[in-house]
């Protein structure tokens, strides 16, 4: 069940496009299945007509280097504040001596967990507004106004396909929009290396952090806001008309060639070209043996 | 090497319409409090459409239903998201990524740890091709 492999073999059967045997996709083994032969189809499939264009906002490489590096600063005290506390719990369990927490670790999320449920939180204002039940919304404790995801570090997809739309519904109005930041791939390494913690790749930042200014304006001059045309009623109800084409398309797959059943014409045939001489031979076996 | 193209129409190309217009009519109802049953009933017979039909939809597409009261799913209004991990040593192959629906509290749960370089089949490369 290696999945490189099956990548690999699918590859190879879109290339060779119009062969009448493209490599079996998916081997059960046995050798029957390996001489079946597979021919190409196309298979009409419809997609999500929200998810056609990417609602992540660009960010252009340079600038992404430097949000980066300016992170890695904001989080260096921090960061050395974990080794301390891991050392020290490390080497003894008995003393509590631990330096003081770091101002901003009050105001900032680290992980997924913590940061959509935060981003959930600010949403609660929404939700509550547009569920009939009785809801009660959620303490407005704190508000993110940036997001950083290291989204091409986190695989599978799915960990991050919502964020555009998290991020868009936790804003409390268009003025004030949570700014969704993607950064490049290996910024979850280096995150991760400043931070002492493993596989750190989402970060949420409340706005009014001191040390983060110079980051945040920087931000804000350079990467737009999450755009989501098909919610914008959410915040101006008579903005909610967004329509699009059905998002059809081809999935270029392969299907094995089988006979077909219940064919009527093919039966005729046979029983045409090989009625005549059945009899002769049916006679001729009968005739020994009886 | 031969190429061989895609076919220029889609067959009963109105069902996909039909499914793609209820599903944003669905998506617009669900904002208004006043039509969230109409929503719901929308995305039914989306479901119902596409069943009886026998169409391909990609799952981009359908995972924004709920399965079991068909609630137009938004995260942050109408999905909760959260990493969930019962495994004794918290090892990343055990992460679960569970999606609730908030409206009838079906879960939804991607084991994703299992396969970290999974893609889906309508999001590989080189599959999918545009049609006219």
């Amino acid at each position: 069940m290696s999945g490189s492999n099956k990548n690999g073999t699918n590859k190879n059967g879109g290339l060779e496009k119009g062969s009448s045997v493209p490599p079996k996709k998916e081997a059960t083994g046995s050798l029957k299945d390996m001489e079946r032969k597979r021919r190409q189809v196309f298979k009409p499939v419809l997609d999500n007509p929200f998810t056609q264009s990417s609602l992540w906002p660009f960010v252009e490489p340079e600038i992404a280097g430097t949000i980066v590096d300016s992170l890695s600063a904001i989080l260096s005290g921090l960061g050395s504040y974990n080794r301390t506390v891991q050392e020290a719990a490390r080497l003894d369990k008995g003393s509590k001596q631990t330096p003081p927490e770091p101002e901003i670790k009050q105001h900032i999320t680290i992980g997924f967990n913590s940061t959509v449920e935060a981003l959930e939180k600010q949403a609660s204002i929404h939700r509550h507004r547009l569920t009939t039940k009785k809801h009660k919304p959620g303490k407005q404790g704190r508000y993110l106004k940036y997001v950083f995801v290291t989204k091409y570090d986190i695989t599978p997809a799915v960990l991050t396909n919502h964020f555009p739309v998290l991020a868009f519904t936790a804003s409390s109005s268009t003025e004030n929009k949570v700014k969704l930041v993607q950064l490049p791939r290996g910024s979850m390494a280096k995150l991760s290396e400043v931070l002492h913690m493993e596989n750190t790749g989402i970060l949420g930042f409340e706005a009014h952090i001191k040390e983060a200014q110079f980051l945040f304006k920087y931000v804000d001059e350079h990467i737009k806001d999450v755009e989501v045309p098909w919610l914008d009623g959410l915040f101006d109800p008579d903005n909610g008309d967004f329509f699009s084409k059905p998002a059809l398309s081809f999935l270029s797959t392969s299907a094995p060639i089988l006979p077909k059943k219940n064919d009527q014409k093919a039966k005729k045939k046979q029983a045409t070209t090989l009625e005549p001489p059945k009899p002769t031979e049916d006679n001729k076996k009968q005739k020994p043996d009886s | 090497m031969k190429v061989s193209k895609a076919p220029k129409s889609v067959p009963h190309k109105d069902h996909y319409a039909r499914i793609s217009y209820l599903f944003q009519a669905s998506s617009h109802l669900a904002l208004n409090p006043q039509y969230d049953v109409l929503s719901r009933h929308y995305a039914r017979t989306l479901d119902l459409v596409a069943k009886k039909t026998v169409l391909k939809l990609t799952p981009a597409l359908k995972r924004q239903l709920c399965k079991k009261c068909n609630t137009f799913l938004i995260p942050g209004l109408t999905v909760k998201i959260h990493i969930e991990n019962l495994s004794k040593a918290k090892s990343l192959r055990n992460d679960v990524l569970v999606n609730e629906c908030l409206e009838c509290g079906e879960k939804k749960r991607f084991p994703v740890g299992q396969q970290r370089d999974y893609v889906l089949f309508s999001e590989k490369e080189d599959v999918k091709i545009p049609a006219l």
